[in-house]
């Protein structure tokens, strides 16, 4: 199952599953783990979002954009999916009177500069879905924002913005809770 | 471009991500295991399936598949979503044991949708540590989609993809592996609010064989296209089985994102796009949808839990736009 790329970006002209892991896995790995709430959910997005990748790769098509923008398309779509699987099975889990217990969380901090990263973690977690993928997108998996932008279906400047919005909100956030 | 000092802490945040290497090795042994058939297989298929007609019984296990004649626990049934499609659900009652843990194969349900396995545990067990395998007589693996547990009662609900060709016809002799098991303990009980707590992860073997029916359930008539502010809803495909109605529709004129936005109003905010399926008799059913983006626009894939027949009514609403009501009639 092979795939021939155009990016100049690619040493090999051709990717395989084997390579499309090798150069992706990592940063794919970073983009779940700032996507979800525990250890468990981050390993199952990661490899249900490469899953789908390297099972789809027969279908990437270079005229149609760069083989980065189709990967953090389908990264993307696995962790919406991802997230309506997690809303379902937490309700249902709370109508069987059941969940994991929750850890508790510090007050220590009360500057950026000293914010714990657990913390700031925990903050960027409980931003909404979409921030939430914004960010772990631009910052955890490295993209720029036109990266970002053609994973998530808009233009450059609209992605830059969207994630400058982001940002606001998670500082407001932060804010809230030093205060 | 210089970032500010949030915008570096985000960079450098420094937080447990899954090993890359584990996961590449995950990935790639299970890239081999097609979830559908694919066309180039199909003459191998074509092969195993002429093996079948010569006589080969264990291949065609359909027959084998008792159905529940002992009714199994109502309140596993509703964990699972099974109500109504009780009758439907095989009884296998396989049991195994490892290192203290009794894990029982309590029934089994698959349809063109998923394949659900109801399991007990004692005592009660948790799902975060392990990979279920789940294989089927001609050696292919099924993705665990989600799980569900009651650490009150030991039951465990877990919800494969569905079973591939040709297993909607013969039947389906199943084996689920699993190799690690969370035990899990709570101090109270249903009715005052229990505290739970997962302990460390217990290596064993567990092997839990069954044969299952497979239920194709029927196609349901598709309803006209209809506009909807600024876009178009067309019905792909409906299937309603015992126990679910699923469906797709494809948006066109929308992406996924604009279906998935939310209006803040300083609470969770109001969902722009919704998409309920009413039961005949005006209820909400308890189902789940997933957005994918393709070409065209978004593809909405709805899975509901049905009960009883009738017209079932899909209410889609878009902010600003309106509302639509399609109807699905089932037998």
């Amino acid at each position: 199952m092979e795939v021939v790329l155009s990016s100049s970006e690619l040493d090999s002209g051709v990717l395989t599953a084997e390579e499309l892991c090798r150069r992706y896995a990592p940063s794919v790995c970073r983009f779940a783990a700032m996507m979800t709430r525990t250890s468990p959910d981050a390993d199952d997005l990661a490899q249900d979002a490469l899953l789908r990748a390297v099972r789809a790769i027969g279908s990437y098509d270079p005229t149609r954009g760069t083989p980065e923008a189709w990967l953090w398309r389908i990264v993307v779509n696995a962790a919406r999916d991802s997230a309506h699987r997690g809303e379902r099975a937490r309700a249902l889990l709370e109508r069987l009177a059941f969940n994991s217990p929750r850890e508790s969380e510090s007050v220590e901090t009360t500057v950026l500069a000293n914010l714990r990263d657990d913390d700031l973690h925990a903050q960027l977690r409980l931003l909404r879905y979409r921030d939430r993928t914004l960010l772990a997108l631009r910052y955890g998996a490295g993209l720029d924002t036109a990266e970002v932008g053609a994973a998530i279906g808009l233009s450059p400047e609209s992605a830059g913005t969207a994630i400058r919005r982001a940002l606001a909100r998670l500082r407001s956030r932060l804010e809230v809770r030093q205060q | 471009m210089t970032l500010d000092l949030l915008e570096q802490r985000l960079a450098d945040l420094t937080i447990a991500t899954p090993d890359p290497g584990r996961i590449t090795a995950r990935v790639l042994s299970r890239s081999s295991m097609p979830r559908r058939l694919r066309f180039a297989r199909v003459a191998a298929v074509v092969a195993a399936t002429a093996i079948i007609a010569l006589g080969v019984l264990y291949f065609v296990p359909a027959a084998d598949a008792a159905l529940a004649d002992a009714p199994i626990a109502g309140g596993l049934l509703r964990d699972a979503g099974l109500v109504g499609a009780g009758d439907r659900v095989t009884a296998v009652g396989a049991v195994s044991t490892s290192f203290g843990y009794r894990l029982e194969l309590v029934g089994a349900y698959a349809d063109s949708s998923r394949t659900v396995l109801l399991l007990h545990s004692e005592p009660a067990i948790w799902l975060t540590s392990f990979d279920p395998e789940l294989k089927d007589q001609f050696g292919r693996s099924y993705r665990m989609g989600s799980a569900t547990g009651n650490a009150l009662t030991g039951n465990l609900v877990l919800e494969f993809e569905p079973m591939a060709w040709p297993d909607a016809i013969t039947g389906a002799r199943i084996t689920l592996h699993i190799t690690s098991v969370a035990p899990v303990t709570c101090v109270g009980s249903s009715t005052v609010n229990p505290v739970c707590t997962n302990h460390r992860p217990v290596g064993g073997s567990w092997t839990l064989p069954a044969t299952v029916g497979v239920d194709e359930g029927a196609a349901l008539a598709l309803p006209a296209p209809a506009r909807l502010g600024p876009a178009t809803y067309r019905f792909t495909s409906a299937r309603a089985t015992a126990a679910t109605i699923a469906f797709d529709i494809e948006v066109v004129g929308l992406k996924a994102n604009d279906l998935d936005r939310r209006i803040a109003n300083g609470e969770k905010g109001i969902a722009v796009f919704t998409i309920d399926l009413l039961s005949p008799t005006g209820d909400i059913v308890d189902g789940s949808y997933t957005l994918s983006d393709n070409e065209q626009g978004v593809e909405v894939h709805f899975l509901g839990y049905r009960f009883t027949p009738g017209d079932y009514h899909v209410h889609i609403s878009y902010l600003g736009s309106g509302e639509l009501d399609q109807v699905l009639h089932v037998p």
